[in-house]
C-alpha cells in the first residue's frame, strides 16, 4: 500500500470528524461542511504530492477547506439553512442544553462575511498570525487586520465584549507586534 | 467564556455529531483520490513532454507536429515580422529532428508562408494543459487551497493588487 494511501485512510478515520467540526464554523451547514471536507481531503490526496504524515497532511486540508469555504460563500453556492440548522441540533441526543450557546455563536458567525467568518476561525481557532492568514486566505496583512477589527465588532455586539476581549488578551503579543510592522 | 473557547466547543461538539454516525467510507475516498492522481499526473506529464518539446523543437515545428496536416495560413498573418522570421528560421534541429510520423509537407517550409503556424504552438501546448486540469477537477484548490485566482479576489474590491503582496 502506498504511502499516501496509508496517511490518507488515517486522515479520515482518525482526523475527519474534527475536520467536519472546523469546517463548520467556517460554513455555518453541517452538510456543506461534511461535503467541503471530503472533497478537500479527495483534492489533496489526489494531487502528486506526497503527504508523509497525517499531520502534515492535516493542515493541508484545513487550508484548502478555509479556501473553498470563502469561495463557495462568495459565490453564492451555500445556501444558509439556520433555521433547519438549528433545528437538526435540538434534535440531537446531548445538544440540547448548548444550544442556547452555541446558537448565539452561531447567529454571530452568521451575522459575518465569508471573509470575515474565516479569518476570525483562523485567529481564534488555529491561533494563525495575521501573516499567516493572509498567506493561507492570499489577502494582504492590512485586508486581514480590517476583516477581524470588523468581525470583532459584530462579534461584540452579539456576544458581548468580554467574550471578545478575552479572546483578544490571550494573543496580544501576536497581535500587537503584528500591527506595529 | 471567550469567543476562543465557544468556537472550539462549538466545532467539537458538531465533529463528535459527526463521529457518531460517520460514514466508513475511507476506501471509497481513497478510491477517488486515486483516480484524480491519474488524471493528475497524465495532464502534468502531457504539459511537460510539451513544453520540453516545444524547447527543443522551436515553436513552429512543433506546431507542425501537433497538427499533422497543412496548416492555413491566417488571413493576417503573411507579412512576416522580423521576430516570426527568427524564430521560424529553422536551426538545422528544428527542421530534421521532429517525429517521423508527421507528414514531411508539414516540415518544408513554404515560401512566405513561414509563420503561418505561430499560433498553434500556444493552443496545441496550452490545451493539452488546460484539458488535464479540467479533466481533474473543476474547482481547482489546491490551486485553490493554495489556489491563486486573482479574478476572485479582486471581485468584492477589497483585496489588494498582485503586487501590494509585501504591505505590511
Amino acid at each position: 500500500m502506498s504511502a499516501w494511501v496509508q496517511v490518507m485512510e488515517t486522515l479520515v478515520r482518525q482526523r475527519r470528524p474534527a475536520l467536519v467540526g472546523y469546517a463548520y464554523l467556517l460554513t455555518g451547514s453541517r452538510s456543506e461542511a461534511e461535503d467541503l471536507v471530503q472533497d478537500a481531503i479527495v483534492r489533496t490526496f489526489a494531487r502528486g504530492r506526497a503527504k508523509t504524515s497525517v499531520r502534515e497532511a492535516e493542515a493541508y486540508v484545513k487550508r484548502a477547506i478555509a479556501n473553498e469555504a470563502v469561495n463557495r460563500a462568495r459565490h453564492g453556492l451555500v445556501v444558509r439553512e439556520n433555521q433547519a440548522k438549528v433545528a437538526e441540533m435540538a434534535t440531537v441526543p446531548g445538544h440540547a442544553a448548548r444550544v442556547d450557546a452555541s446558537t448565539d455563536l452561531e447567529a454571530a458567525l452568521d451575522a459575518l462575511s465569508p471573509r470575515e467568518r474565516a479569518v476570525t476561525v483562523l485567529k481564534y481557532v488555529d491561533d494563525l498570525t495575521i501573516a499567516s492568514i493572509a498567506a493561507v486566505l492570499k489577502l494582504n496583512d492590512g485586508t486581514v487586520k480590517r476583516y477581524l477589527a470588523n468581525a470583532a465588532v459584530k462579534l461584540r455586539e452579539r456576544l458581548g465584549d468580554d467574550a471578545v476581549n478575552n479572546s483578544e488578551r490571550r494573543t496580544v503579543p501576536v497581535t500587537l507586534t503584528e500591527s506595529r510592522i | 467564556m471567550d469567543v476562543s473557547m465557544q468556537l472550539r466547543a462549538l466545532a467539537n461538539s458538531v465533529g463528535e455529531d459527526f463521529a457518531m454516525n460517520a460514514p466508513d467510507d475511507a476506501a471509497r475516498l481513497v478510491g477517488k483520490a486515486r483516480r484524480g492522481r491519474m488524471v493528475w499526473s497524465t495532464g502534468v506529464g502531457a504539459a511537460v513532454v510539451g513544453s520540453a518539446a516545444s524547447l527543443a523543437f522551436g515553436g513552429p515545428a512543433l506546431a507542425s507536429v501537433l497538427s499533422s496536416g497543412p496548416a492555413v495560413a491566417p488571413a493576417g498573418s503573411s507579412s512576416p515580422t522580423p521576430s516570426a522570421t527568427a524564430s521560424v528560421s529553422p536551426s538545422p534541429d528544428a527542421s530534421v529532428t521532429p517525429s517521423p510520423s508527421a507528414p514531411p509537407s508539414t516540415f518544408a517550409p513554404r515560401p512566405g508562408n513561414e509563420n503561418t503556424n505561430l499560433g498553434g504552438v500556444p493552443g496545441g501546448v496550452g490545451g493539452d494543459d488546460s484539458a488535464g486540469d479540467d479533466s481533474h477537477e473543476s474547482g481547482d484548490s489546491e490551486t485553490s487551497g493554495d489556489s491563486e485566482k486573482p479574478g476572485d479576489t479582486n471581485k468584492t474590491g477589497d483585496s489588494k493588487p498582485a503586487s501590494a503582496n509585501s504591505d505590511g
